[in-house]
C-alpha cells in the first residue's frame, strides 16, 4: 500500500534488529536507556564474575582459563606484536574476502535477476551448489589456490558471495512490475529502469545480504587459518589448543569476537546513511 | 474549459483524441471485453464506471500501450496505438513513488528520462510543487508524508511532463472520504489549469464520477462493453460540494444507478 511496502521483508527484519530498535524495545530513552545500560553492565561483570571464580577455584578451569589469565594474554600480545599481526593477517583476508564475495554475488544477482530466463534456466544448479556444505571446499581450495592468503579468501569470498546473490537475485524478484510499468510510461528504457529503479531499490537486499554474510567472511578467514597457515587469528588459536593453552585460545577468540562486533556496527552505521530513506517505520 | 460551450462532453468529443472501435480483450480463456466502442476527446474528463472484472483497467492498459486489444483498433490522435504511448500519464490507486527520492526529485523523474535539461527541470519542478501545494514537503521523503500529501506527488509527477491524457485507475479509492473531496477539489483545479490534457478516471464510486466528469460511461457485462454515455451537464467550474444539490444530480444518480443493474435509486441519490 504504501511506498514502505516496498522494502524487502529480510531487510526489515534486519533493521528490526539492529541496535537502536532493540534499545528502543528494551528500555526506550532516557531514563529507560540507563538503567538497560547499567542492568547490561551488571550481566557482564557477573559472567566475568562467575567465569574468573570457576577458573580460580575448580578444577575445571583449566579447561575455561578465567578473564584475568585471558586479558593478560592479550596484554603478552599486543606487547610482543603478535595481536597486531594476527589481526593484520585475519581482518585482511575477512575484509577481501567479504569485498570480492560481494562484487560476484552482487553482480551475479543482478545479471540473473535482470535477464529473467537465465535466471530461471540456472537456478537448479544454483540451488544445488547451495546445497553443499560450503566449509567442506575448504580442503580443495587449498589444492587450488596454495596455502598463502589466497585460499583463504577465496573462502571468505565464496561464503559471502552465496548469501549476497540470494539476496539481490531474491530482491530482482520482488520488484514491483506496476511501479516499472509507470516508469517506463514516463519515458524509461531498459537501462534507465535498472539505474533509477532496480539498483536503488536492491540497495536495501544488498544490505540485508551484508548483514548477513559478514560473519561468514570472518568464518571463512579462520576456518581457512585452522587448516593450513602459519599467521592469523585462526592459526594463534589452533595453535595454542594444540597446546593445551586455553588462555591462548580464549584470547584468540576475544579479539575475534571484538573484530566482528566492530565490523557489524560500522556495517549498520553504514546502512542507515545510505537507506535513511526507508524511515523508521518499517 | 470554463467557458460555456466547452463545458459540455459532446463538444469535445468530437475532436476524439482516443478512440476504441470494436475492441476485444481476453485473457487466455477468458474474454473480459467484447465489442466496445468509445470515443474521449481532447481536454475532456471522462469517468469510467462499472462492475469489477469488466475491464475497466485493461482499457487504460489499452490506451497506455501496457496491454494489446485482442481485436479491434486503439488509436491514439488517429494512429493505432503499438508500444508504449509516452504521452499517457498513469495514475494508479497506489502511489507507487520511489521511497528513496524526496517528492521534489520524484517529480523530477520523468524529466530526467524525457533529456530535460538542468535549468528546465529544476524551474518545472518548483513549479508542480506550487501547484500541488508541497512547497514546504519539496526536501521531504514518501515515508514523511502523509497519504494526501503522497498521492499529490504522484499526480505532480504526471502532470509535470504535461500528458495529453491522464489515465487514472481508482487513484483516490484509499483515502478517507474528507480527504478524497479535497482530492477532487484540487484534481479539477490542475486539470483546468492544464487545460489540454483529458482524463479517463475510472472509479466504483458514482457520486465521484458525477463530480468530476464531462462524461460518464458505464460498462458493464461479462465481457464488458458500453451500456450508457452519460453528458454530465453541470457548469465549470464546480465546487465540489455543491454538486449533489444541483438539480439534475439525483437525475444522473438514478440514471447511472439502474445501468448498473439496480432498479430502485438508493439513499445516496437524494
Amino acid at each position: 500500500m504504501t511506498s514502505t511496502s516496498e522494502m524487502p521483508a529480510e531487510a526489515a527484519e534486519a533493521r528490526l534488529s539492529s541496535p537502536q530498535e532493540s534499545r528502543r524495545r528494551a528500555g526506550g530513552d532516557g531514563r529507560g536507556a540507563l538503567a538497560t545500560a547499567l542492568i547490561r553492565l551488571a550481566i557482564l561483570a557477573g559472567i566475568l564474575v562467575v567465569w574468573q571464580v570457576v577458573g580460580d577455584l575448580t578444577t575445571f578451569g583449566r579447561w575455561v582459563s578465567d578473564p584475568l589469565s585471558v586479558a593478560a594474554r592479550v596484554g603478552d600480545w599486543a606487547r610482543s606484536g603478535l595481536l597486531w599481526e594476527g589481526t593484520r593477517v585475519t581482518l585482511s583476508t575477512t575484509l577481501l574476502g567479504f569485498a570480492l564475495g560481494t562484487v560476484v554475488g552482487g553482480l551475479a544477482g543482478v545479471l540473473l535477476g535482470v535477464t529473467r530466463r537465465l535466471g530461471a534456466l540456472l537456478e537448479p544448479f544454483i540451488l544445488a551448489l547451495y546445497s553443499i556444505p560450503k566449509i567442506a571446499l575448504a580442503p580443495l581450495f587449498l589444492l587450488w589456490f596454495g596455502i598463502g592468503q589466497l585460499p583463504k579468501i577465496m573462502l571468505a569470498a565464496m561464503l559471502v558471495g552465496f548469501l549476497i546473490f540470494f539476496n539481490v537475485y531474491q530482491g530482482t524478484k520482488t520488484i514491483d512490475g506496476q511501479l516499472i510499468a509507470i516508469v517506463r510510461l514516463m519515458g524509461a528504457g531498459r537501462v534507465a529502469v535498472i539505474r533509477k529503479v532496480a539498483l536503488p531499490y536492491l540497495s536495501a537486499w544488498l544490505f540485508a545480504g551484508l548483514k548477513m554474510g559478514l560473519p561468514y567472511a570472518l568464518i571463512g578467514a579462520v576456518v581457512g587459518e585452522f587448516m593450513a597457515s602459519t599467521a592469523g587469528l585462526g592459526y594463534m588459536v589452533k595453535n595454542a589448543s594444540s597446546m593445551f593453552d586455553t588462555d591462548g585460545v580464549f584470547a584468540g577468540l576475544i579479539v575475534l569476537m571484538t573484530i566482528s562486533t566492530v565490523l557489524f556496527l560500522l556495517l549498520t552505521a553504514a546502512e542507515k546513511r545510505v537507506l535513511h530513506w526507508a524511515g523508521r517505520g518499517i | 474549459m470554463a467557458t460555456p460551450e466547452t463545458t459540455i462532453g459532446s463538444t469535445r468529443r468530437t475532436e476524439g483524441l482516443i478512440r476504441l472501435a470494436g475492441v476485444s480483450k481476453a485473457f487466455g480463456d477468458r474474454l473480459v471485453m467484447a465489442g466496445l466502442d468509445l470515443t474521449i476527446g481532447e481536454g475532456e474528463f471522462v469517468c469510467v464506471v462499472g462492475p469489477s472484472g469488466g475491464g475497466k483497467s485493461t482499457l487504460l492498459n489499452m490506451i497506455s500501450g501496457l496491454d494489446e486489444a485482442t481485436t479491434g483498433v486503439v488509436s491514439f490522435r488517429g494512429r493505432a496505438v503499438s508500444g508504449l504511448n509516452n504521452e499517457v500519464g498513469y495514475i494508479t490507486q497506489r502511489d507507487l513513488l520511489l521511497p528513496w527520492r524526496t517528492a521534489a526529485n520524484n517529480i523530477r523523474l520523468p524529466l530526467e528520462l524525457r533529456g530535460w535539461s538542468r535549468t528546465a527541470m529544476a524551474e518545472r519542478v518548483r513549479e508542480i510543487l506550487a501547484m500541488t501545494g508541497l512547497d514546504h514537503a519539496a526536501d521531504s521523503y514518501p515515508y514523511e508524508l502523509s497519504g494526501g500529501m503522497r498521492k499529490r506527488v504522484s499526480i505532480g509527477r504526471v502532470l509535470a511532463y504535461s500528458p495529453s491524457v491522464l489515465l487514472m485507475d481508482e487513484p483516490f479509492a484509499s483515502l478517507d472520504a474528507q480527504l478524497r473531496l479535497q482530492m477532487h477539489e484540487e484534481l479539477l483545479r490542475m486539470w483546468q489549469d492544464s487545460r489540454v490534457t483529458s482524463v479517463v478516471f475510472v472509479t466504483h464510486d458514482l457520486v465521484e464520477a458525477i463530480t468530476l466528469a464531462d462524461r460518464v460511461v458505464v460498462i458493464a457485462g461479462q465481457p464488458g462493453r458500453v451500456d450508457l454515455e452519460l453528458p454530465i451537464e453541470i457548469d465549470r467550474p464546480r465546487r465540489v460540494v455543491d454538486v449533489q444539490s444541483h438539480p439534475r444530480y439525483a437525475d444522473y444518480f438514478q440514471r447511472l444507478w439502474s445501468a448498473l443493474g439496480h432498479d430502485q435509486p438508493t439513499g445516496g441519490a437524494q
